[in-house]
């Protein structure tokens, strides 16, 4: 029975996973690679500069996003302070952002010596995933006993002992969770070096992008394509095999403490770096070169009619709601049951196939494999809240793989003893433990479903468009209105994922 | 199209586990409705197509992937089973490919064209005391350096245009052309976005050089916050000799099955009707050469009488090549 | 190795637990704090290891005065009523971590952990994991973990509570074997007048 019931918990993420990715990949692979030389592929030339390139700043990145991400993980898990859920919502928002207007917003308040260089790309990345480690370490930080804490200060541990001899090693496993993610963010990261990087920099995401689109060349760019997946797949497996420690004890005197001088400094630097690029896309919406106005707000909610800009704010909207709420609803009961259920590893390294994939080469593979009746998907209004849903698997499995590990074993074999089914034992026990988690997961699929652009920019659309998407045309607009118009809509996109992002954590941790 | 054992399998997985979406998706036409896939920034004024359904009775409904080379890239994995039944907005640059590989029924037609040239801020030029560039050899000249921000030409289509023209004006000289370019200090952007408004003058940079379209100064003027003088003149100029021609064009998807109805589609977008939406709203010049320009075109947007231009057949040809010397002297 | 207590007083959401409460214990003695709880007993502890700050009075270890000092720097080992052991490390981490803190050598610290290991009788238990121990087990590797840095002052906090009675009984005097053996001098709360006669010299009731 109980076997079973692991089974059948994980098959939906799997069958997710199958129909978003692994057999278009594999019917793509079957039509384009065969009639191809592999080796000549990764030949040509600034293909094995873009692995490279690719390979150092996703690396480089991830250190640097953990190295920084700690410090306010810590501070938001253990105190609490007026503001805390807003400064949650601020270092989520980021994450959700269409690249397109926050690489403005960040070239704003970047020194224009950094402009274009490596720094910027790497300061961006940071920007963009610290929420990843605030998310995946922070519910775990959070359950932490104080009791530990307080042992190992007696023990003559000082404050950097405390961090480095026990929080770390505590955390390590969520550490490595997140780290893994935020490598294979800014591994296959697009947008970002396309906005602020120089024109040298390319990643093989951006290979691929050129190969396929620019030079009509499929089979080169479904060979680096289908290799990039492979290689970061492997890398996951190989993290999920260190991942096995297991901790128990979850936190029962962890009551939250008032800011002390250096955790105040801690969120005043957080606080700070967050609320600059956003300010300066406020900024941007109000300021039109010499003056301020307020026709790009007016012109985005319709109270203002420019001949030649069509906007249709309430339906890009609507349409990016739906499709958000499409993919949680998909993302966070799959992802949660295919945890709570399944220890295997496995399962951690084909859910993150959807997410290593170039958007490009995903595209086109779905493409080419739905293209028949009955299973003619292409215009499907289905399919991109589940390629959304797709992408937003890891990040829900993650966030509570991290807590549910210390759900203590006691609690699950007392329930079992007393005769409890699995399922009820998961309603009882482990989802009430689950919460922090599942509002982490619900967070970041309304994340990325509402910031995604690549998946859904390539797949073909009935519905209008979705928020990015209006945001991106208004920056392909010469004039001061379509530029302070696309600010005010990424601004408004800013503050609805900031809005849901409180009310989801102001349930979870009420 | 091949369909290989694993292809016909991997269907029968998805019958198996996933039959809910045929139901949600997939609304296959009924005669009186037809597809027309566009660009992303395909944005024509809403009710664009009422004339057409008031005429025809026939339903248009758009949809949307991408920009022109990922919609193309699109076209030509799907030829013979497409998508959509007509495809607007494919250009010059990519047009031959799209014939090759067969996307259309019958040859497309153009529907619009528009140039991409060198745009400079009046006031910034004024305030440095330099007269405005009209030629590609004038932006060697000592007194442009460090002004002009181009696109990069693997990455942006505007960028890929600009390279065509120096192509087209120099020939095989072309990669000595862009060695004294660079030698006089161009910035080279990934994006449009970015080189206009990050690196323009206009929007707060330090280049007052850009490159951009022939239309950029009417959409400047139409969309000026606060709006400008009656009779001022646009903020920004064109370099009339610096411009490659882009047309558009749209055509019959082979593998539709309304193909006379689409025929009436293809009538219908290059009808004075539909044509007179386009300059106000994709800012590109109507193909029909019935159509009156709007005041702003007429008023703001210089005539370019002999843009360079390229046969789709070379630039499909050698484009690989082309972009490849160019990455090497531009970028690396 | 004295610990003197001088007119403490410590008050939480305006409810006084300690009023000027004063105590001395002798180098090398055990002293109990017997009391109902809620009386104040682990607020003392915790004033004592630096885990709370006192609003009145001061704390001296050895004469010194150490009520501003932090509680890593205080030199006082606490046994806590849970144990809160470190369940990422095993039973010969547990023990070593506060040697690791003092940047022991490898060579002290093996040799320290084996000696006190052996005195609360674990030694064969070195490499387990410390979530695999029963109740009586995990209680001695706090207690040796707390020991092994030769705290001035160590403090237990109900340590025999919640033990089935054979293994209290039996803990409680191997408890004052190991203290008397240690020679250290240590503060004990209990709410059992029996355990705290046999494992303490001295008793100090608080209301």
């Amino acid at each position: 029975m109980s076997k079973l019931w692991t089974r059948l918990a994980s098959a939906p993420a799997l069958v997710v996973v199958a129909v978003s990715t692994a057999i278009p990949l594999l019917a793509i692979s079957i039509q384009h690679i065969a009639s191809v030389d592999i080796f000549a592929v990764w030949q040509r030339p600034g293909v094995a500069e873009a692995l490279f390139f690719s390979l150092w700043q996703g690396m480089l990145s991830t250190v640097l996003t953990l190295a920084f991400g700690l410090f306010p993980t810590w501070v938001l898990a253990r105190y609490q302070f007026a503001g805390r859920s807003i400064l949650v919502a601020l270092v989520t928002v980021p994450f959700v952002l269409p690249t397109i207007a926050v690489g403005a917003a960040f070239l704003a308040v970047l020194p224009t010596s950094l402009h274009r260089t490596t720094w910027a790309i790497l300061l961006a990345h940071i920007f963009f995933n610290i929420s990843v480690v605030v998310r995946t370490v922070g519910p775990l930080w959070r359950s932490v006993d104080q009791g530990l804490i307080e042992s190992a200060q007696t023990l003559g541990a000082s404050p950097a002992q405390v961090y480095r001899h026990l929080l770390l090693p505590i955390a390590r496993p969520a550490i490595i969770s997140a780290g893994s993610l935020i490598f294979v963010m800014c591994f296959t990261s697009y947008g970002i070096i396309r906005i602020l990087g120089g024109p040298g920099l390319a990643t093989l995401d951006i290979e691929i992008y050129r190969r396929a689109v620019q030079l009509g060349d499929i089979s080169g760019a479904t060979v680096l394509g289908i290799t990039q997946t492979f290689c970061i797949a492997c890398a996951f497996a190989w993290w999920s095999r260190s991942q096995g420690a297991q901790f128990s004890k979850i936190g029962d005197r962890n009551s939250a403490r008032a800011l002390n001088r250096s955790s105040r400094i801690i969120v005043f630097l957080t606080a700070a770096a967050f609320t600059a690029p956003l300010g300066a896309l406020i900024f941007s919406s109000l300021h039109t070169r010499d003056s301020w106005s307020l026709t790009g707000w007016k012109v985005l909610f319709g109270l203002q009619d420019i001949r030649g800009l069509d906007i249709d704010l309430p339906s890009s909207l609507a349409t990016s709601l739906v499709y958000a709420l499409a993919a949680t609803a998909i993302a966070v009961p799959v992802g949660m049951a295919a945890t709570a259920f399944a220890r295997r590893h496995w399962i951690h390294t084909a859910v993150v196939l959807p997410l290593s994939t170039s958007p490009v080469v995903l595209g086109l593979a779905i493409l080419i494999t739905y293209d028949r009746a009955p299973f003619d998907f292409r215009s499907s209004r289905l399919l991109i809240p589940l390629v959304h849903a797709a992408i937003a698997l890891p990040f829900v499995m993650r966030a509570t793989i991290a807590i549910g590990n210390v759900i203590p074993s006691d609690l699950r074999h007392a329930a079992a003893t007393l005769g409890a089914s699995p399922w009820r034992r998961w309603l009882n026990i482990d989802l009430p433990l689950l919460r922090p988690a599942l509002a982490t997961g619900v967070a970041f699929s309304l994340a990325m479903s509402l910031g995604e652009f690549g998946a859904t920019s390539f797949l073909t659309r009935r519905d209008s468009s979705t928020l990015p998407i209006s945001i991106a045309n208004l920056f392909s607009r010469a004039g001061d209105i379509p530029r302070s118009t696309g600010m005010a809509a990424a601004t408004l996109l800013i503050f609805i994922t900031g809005l849901l992002v409180v009310s989801v954590d102001r349930r979870s941790y009420s | 199209m091949k369909h290989s054992l694993a292809h016909k399998t991997s269907r029968l997985v998805i019958a198996l586990t996933f039959v809910g979406l045929t139901a949600c998706g997939s609304d296959s036409p009924k005669t009186q409705e037809l597809t027309l896939l566009a660009y992303e920034s395909f944005t024509p004024p809403a009710g664009a197509f009422d004339a057409f359904t008031a005429q025809t009775g026939i339903k248009v409904t758009i949809a949307l992937s991408g920009d022109a080379g990922e919609m193309v890239a699109k076209a030509s994995l799907t030829a013979g089973n497409p998508e959509g039944d007509v495809m607007w907005g494919v250009d010059n640059t990519f047009i031959s490919r799209a014939t090759d590989s067969e996307v259309f029924d019958g040859e497309p037609v153009a529907v619009d064209y528009g140039d991409v040239c060198v745009n400079y801020d009046i006031a910034a030029l004024a305030e440095r005391g330099i007269d405005a560039p009209q030629t590609l050899d004038d932006l060697l000249s000592s007194q442009y350096a460090s002004m002009l921000v181009i696109e990069n030409a693997t990455t942006s289509s505007p960028g890929l245009a600009f390279l065509l023209a120096t192509i087209a004006a120099f020939g095989d000289d072309w990669p000595n052309y862009w060695r004294k370019l660079i030698d006089n200090d161009v910035l080279i952007v990934n994006s449009w976005s970015d080189a206009y408004y990050t690196s323009f003058t206009r929007y707060g940079g330090d280049r007052p050089l850009v490159v951009s379209y022939a239309t950029s100064p009417p959409a400047e003027v139409i969309f000026a916050d606060p709006p400008m003088a009656q009779d001022a003149p646009a903020p920004t100029g064109v370099a009339t000799e610096t411009c490659f021609r882009q047309t558009e064009y749209a055509g019959i998807l082979r593998g539709t099955n309304y193909p006379a109805e689409s025929q009436l589609l293809i009538d219908y977008l290059i009808s004075k009707d539909f044509q007179t939406l386009l300059p106000e709203s994709l800012f590109v010049y109507p193909i029909n050469a019935d159509v009156e320009l709007p005041e702003s075109f007429i008023k703001y947007a210089p005539q370019i009488s002999q843009p360079f231009t390229l046969a789709s057949k070379d630039i499909a040809t050698y484009r690989e090549v082309w972009l490849e010397q160019w990455s090497d002297i531009a970028l690396r | 190795m004295s610990l003197s207590i001088r007119h403490l007083s410590f008050s939480y959401n305006e409810r006084e637990l300690l009023n000027n409460f004063s105590l001395e214990v002798a180098s090398g003695q055990t002293m109990a704090i017997v009391g109902p709880s809620g009386s104040g007993k682990s607020t003392l502890l915790r004033l004592t290891a630096g885990l709370l700050v006192a609003r009145q009075g001061e704390i001296l270890i050895n004469g010194i005065n150490v009520s501003a000092t932090p509680t890593h720097l205080r030199s006082v080992g606490l046994v806590f009523q849970d144990n809160q052991l470190f369940t990422h490390l095993n039973v010969f981490n547990n023990v070593a971590f506060g040697l690791k803190m003092a940047h022991q050598s490898r060579s002290a610290i093996a040799a320290r952990c084996e000696e006190l290991l052996n005195l609360v009788g674990l030694t064969e238990h070195s490499q387990q994991s410390v979530s695999t121990l029963s109740g009586g087990q995990a209680k001695r590797v706090a207690l040796a973990r707390a020991l092994a840095p030769k705290p001035q002052v160590l403090l237990l906090d109900e340590p025999l509570t919640g033990l089935d009675d054979e293994l209290h009984d039996r803990l409680a005097t191997d408890l004052r074997q190991i203290l008397q053996t240690s020679k250290t001098t240590a503060l004990l709360v209990t709410h059992d007048l029996a355990e705290a006669r046999t494992i303490a010299d001295a008793i100090t009731h608080i209301q």
